[in-house]
């Protein structure tokens, strides 16, 4: 190959490329719209999470393979990783406080998964709403004390779903203040 | 073909090209290498090792005859039943009273079944998929994203510890997934496990209860309260014949 004919080549590869930039320059321009889902997430108040957002789109079932696996076989738990804590934060509410499930129509899974007509079969086993109250969830502190589970009731803003009175009565703050001692 | 000059080794342009390669090869691993260090201070981040064995002994002389505590803390913990279908004969249970009577002498002995956690399960053996396996620290667990429900390990399993679920389960506890078309069975409260807190709900529903047939621990912490009931009393495995080695023991049967 001769020194001109090699200059040609590259110049030609370089407009090429060059075009086919052009065109696809819309792409990247997409980056910068807002498509937040405004149905009251916690999620919401939040830049990004686990990772940044468009990675989010694009890698977020990776994530999940990788970290299920190194949770029931290894029991690594990192709980911003965990689908229990997805759903807490983007799951939206009803007026009440009460959770609509996750994977329901025009939810947060759905508005993605019902274009790109994947279907997710996550929710036949996992739950579709947070449920602390209900159970021991890796997340809790080790030992909760009923007075600890009213806080955290309040504090997610959940207080129709909480075990007992939604209020904190004075018994408990007097226990959470370590003026009293607890009830267990 | 054109003869091309031989030219003398450029040292200097060598070096140059090895570094940068080096250094963007360090710029692309380290995003890695630094993103999965970072963690909160609540989460678990090592793997379960084997230097834990978790296991239980349960004296039958202390189960109390008609007493399903149990059962119904197991049930609780795990939402066995929050939605209800009442089939006894299909409905999943992971701990089960049974009552075994010695026709000769007429002594009745109750004592509750659950998954053995054997050290050599018989249902890991079998599984095809894999996705029935024994943990590290020695809780043997179905992987229910790897199993396909075919129910080989219900049939290999010689204490018929497992349970298939039937139906569509609308509601799971967070802590636990569990679905239709899985088998299941005692995880000897994993989630706890792994939340640091080492009891299981039906150890202590039978303390709660006053009995305190069940003692859960640390088979390979001799220090623990379970291993030196284990020294201290004669203890047996059911069909100890299988060498199993199972993790849960019994007294008194």
């Amino acid at each position: 190959m001769n020194h001109r004919s090699r200059t040609t080549g590259l110049a030609v590869t370089l407009v090429i490329s060059l075009v086919c930039l052009f065109f696809t320059s819309s792409a990247f321009a997409e980056e910068g719209k807002e498509r937040k889902f405004s149905l009251g997430y916690e999620a919401d108040k939040l830049e990004n999470c686990v990772e940044p957002t468009e990675y989010m789109r694009s890698n977020h079932f990776e994530l999940l393979l990788h970290e299920r696996d190194l949770t029931v076989h290894e029991g690594i738990r990192i709980k911003k990783k965990s689908l229990t804590e997805c759903v807490e934060c983007h799951v939206s509410r009803e007026e009440d406080g009460k959770p609509i499930p996750i994977n329901a129509e025009g939810q947060f899974c759905q508005r993605c998964h019902n274009f790109t007509a994947v279907k997710i079969d996550c929710f036949q086993c996992h739950s579709t709403v947070p449920n602390p109250d209900k159970g021991w969830t890796a997340f809790n502190h080790p030992i909760v004390t009923p007075e600890m589970d009213k806080v955290r009731s309040l504090h997610q803003g959940f207080a129709a779903n909480a075990q007992q009175d939604s209020l904190l009565d004075s018994d408990s703050l007097d226990v959470l203040m370590g003026k009293q001692q607890s009830s267990e | 073909m054109v003869d091309k000059q031989q030219e003398p080794v450029d040292n200097e342009r060598r070096s140059f090209v090895g570094k940068s390669v080096a250094g963007i090869g360090a710029a692309t691993i380290a995003p890695g290498v630094i993103f999965h260090a970072v963690a909160d201070a609540g989460d678990k981040t090592t793997p379960v090792s084997s230097k834990n064995r978790w296991g239980m002994l349960i004296d039958s002389a202390k189960c109390a005859d008609g007493c399903s505590a149990c059962v119904e803390a197991c049930d609780k913990e795990n939402g066995l039943t929050l939605s209800g279908f009442d089939r006894p004969k299909t409905d999943p249970i992971w701990i089960r009273k049974v009552k075994l009577k010695d026709n000769l002498t007429g002594h009745v002995t109750n004592l509750p079944m659950l998954c053995q956690h054997c050290e050599n399960p018989p249902c890991a053996d079998v599984c095809p998929t894999g996705a029935s396996f024994r943990r590290a620290d020695g809780i043997v667990l179905v992987d229910r994203h790897t199993c396909i429900g075919c129910r080989y390990c219900m049939m290999a399993c010689p204490y018929k510890a497992r349970s298939f679920i039937h139906e569509v389960i609308p509601e799971k506890l967070s802590s636990v997934p569990r679905g239709k078309g899985c088998v299941e069975s005692c995880t000897l409260c994993v989630q706890r496990q792994d939340a640091g807190n080492h009891t299981t709900a039906c150890q202590e529903a039978c303390d709660k209860e006053g009995h305190n047939a069940i003692i859960f621990g640390d088979l390979n912490n001799e220090s623990s309260e379970l291993s030196q009931a284990l020294k201290k009393y004669p203890t047996r495995q059911i069909r100890a014949d299988l060498k199993l080695n199972t993790g849960v023991r019994y007294k008194n049967i």
